[in-house]
């Protein structure tokens, strides 16, 4: 038998497990063969050795099943080596899309990296082009599969898929895609986030980077404890809320919800936009060089900074809203 | 030899070896082929169970000139786990012998 014959025997046998375990134990006996051959050894002599793949099939099944029912029937596939040829030195950015992924990356010591799927609906591939780690995320049900945001939220089949990151590091770019899921970023270090979130919530903390984008159609945005050069938050519908951010643009947009600027930097340009909503500002120190500027269609303004004018302002913080209301405090 | 007995001693041989020195698959596939004869692709399923038990851990290590190597070593717990089963190895083997003496 030859080194294919064997590993596609094999992998038919091995069908129902899920393919980022079968492709695991696939490659352990293709590098078995590969080294036999190293070796010297012919490839007929090396899979001879190896044995029957019918039997080796089956071992192997008891083993997983066994392992599977004893485990929470939700999470059943999880594969703990997915780093097995990745140095995060060697890397500068990270791509990842998902579809029904929730992502979390946090910045550590020691790199890891885990996967895990409820359902085993997905199929999830990763890989390096040259300084770029770039991770692939596909429902297999999603064409079929048409829901609501309700469906989505009780019906547990639908419970994404979850990648975390343990990121040591700091990058160029970080990009982020998700269709369904949230996403939460701790700690980390980039020239670049760009990061979308389509039905699913944006969490933010203590981040630095030149430029940072974080959207998302339908889910808040939260940032906390950041700095950048520039930044901008906007969700569709949903709430923007920022908490201690210190860049020298701001930009904040929501088309139906909330603004909410906590602990804003007395001085830098601030743009704050929402068709239907209200703002909230809240300045630690009062500004000094910056103009201010709130309206709003239908609704109030409280400025709270008395006797605040500026002769000759540097900066532009601007709070509008449509239908709403804009407190300064 | 019977299946069943060298599948039960298997185990004994793998985490033994694995206790001297990490090993990767092939490696350890050609240590015991040494002493027993063995399907080489036995081994594989037998050291996912290890993993999963928590008596053994992998983790992956560059090789010279090939693709890295998946090294499998032993656990806290299976230092005890290989000391408890060596233990019951040799009590059960010397009455075996033992046995073989008397009704000889």
């Amino acid at each position: 038998m030859t080194k294919n014959e064997f590993l596609k025997q094999l992998e038919n046998e091995l069908i129902q497990l899920s393919s980022t375990v079968r492709n695991d134990i696939l490659n352990e006996y293709q590098n078995h063969i590969n080294e036999g051959v190293e070796e010297g050894k012919s490839e007929e002599e090396v899979v001879a050795a190896l044995g029957d793949p019918a039997d080796i099939a089956e071992e192997i099944l008891s083993v997983e099943n066994v392992e599977e029912n004893a485990r929470e029937p939700e999470y059943a596939a999880m594969q703990s080596d997915l780093h097995q040829d990745i140095n995060p030195k060697d890397i500068n950015s990270i791509d990842i899309q998902g579809d029904f992924l929730t992502v979390d990356i946090r910045s550590g010591i020691k790199f890891e990296m885990n996967y895990e799927s409820p359902g085993e609906q997905s199929e999830f591939s990763h890989g390096v082009d040259g300084d770029k780690l770039i991770f692939r995320h596909k429902n297999k049900n999603a064409k079929k599969v048409h829901f609501n945001i309700l469906d989505f939220m009780r019906n547990k089949n639908y419970r994404s898929d979850k990648l975390t990151i343990v990121w040591p590091e700091t990058l160029t770019d970080l990009k982020i895609r998700t269709e369904k899921g949230a996403v939460t970023l701790s700690g980390l270090t980039a020239k670049t986030f760009n990061v979308a979130a389509d039905l699913g919530g944006v969490t933010v903390e203590n981040i630095v980077g030149m430029n940072g984008e974080f959207t998302s159609d339908m889910g808040s945005v939260t940032v906390k404890n950041s700095g950048f050069d520039d930044v901008k938050l906007a969700t569709d519908m949903g709430r923007v809320k920022a908490d201690n951010i210190v860049a020298n643009h701001q930009s904040y947009s929501t088309d139906m919800g909330a603004i909410d600027i906590k602990n804003a930097q007395h001085d830098s340009n601030i743009t704050a936009h929402t068709d239907m909503g209200s703002i909230s500002v809240v300045y630690n120190h009062k500004p000094t060089v910056t103009q201010i500027i709130a309206k709003t269609k239908m609704g109030s303004v409280s400025n709270q900074l008395d006797n605040y004018i500026v002769d000759h302002p540097e900066y532009t913080a601007r709070f509008t809203t449509s239908m709403g209301s804009v407190s300064i405090h | 030899m019977n299946a069943q007995f060298k599948k039960g001693s298997l185990e004994l041989c793998v985490l033994s070896f694995i206790r001297q020195e990490e090993q990767y698959g092939y490696q350890l596939a050609q240590n015991i082929g040494k002493y027993i004869n063995i399907a080489d692709g036995t081994l594989y399923p037998l050291l996912r169970r290890l993993v999963k038990e928590g008596v053994v851990d992998s983790h992956f290590k560059e090789s010279t000139g090939g693709p890295a190597r998946k090294y499998y070593t032993l656990t806290s717990e299976g230092e005890a786990h290989l000391e408890s089963i060596h233990e019951e190895w040799r009590t059960y083997t010397k009455a075996v012998n033992q046995l073989l003496e008397d009704t000889h």
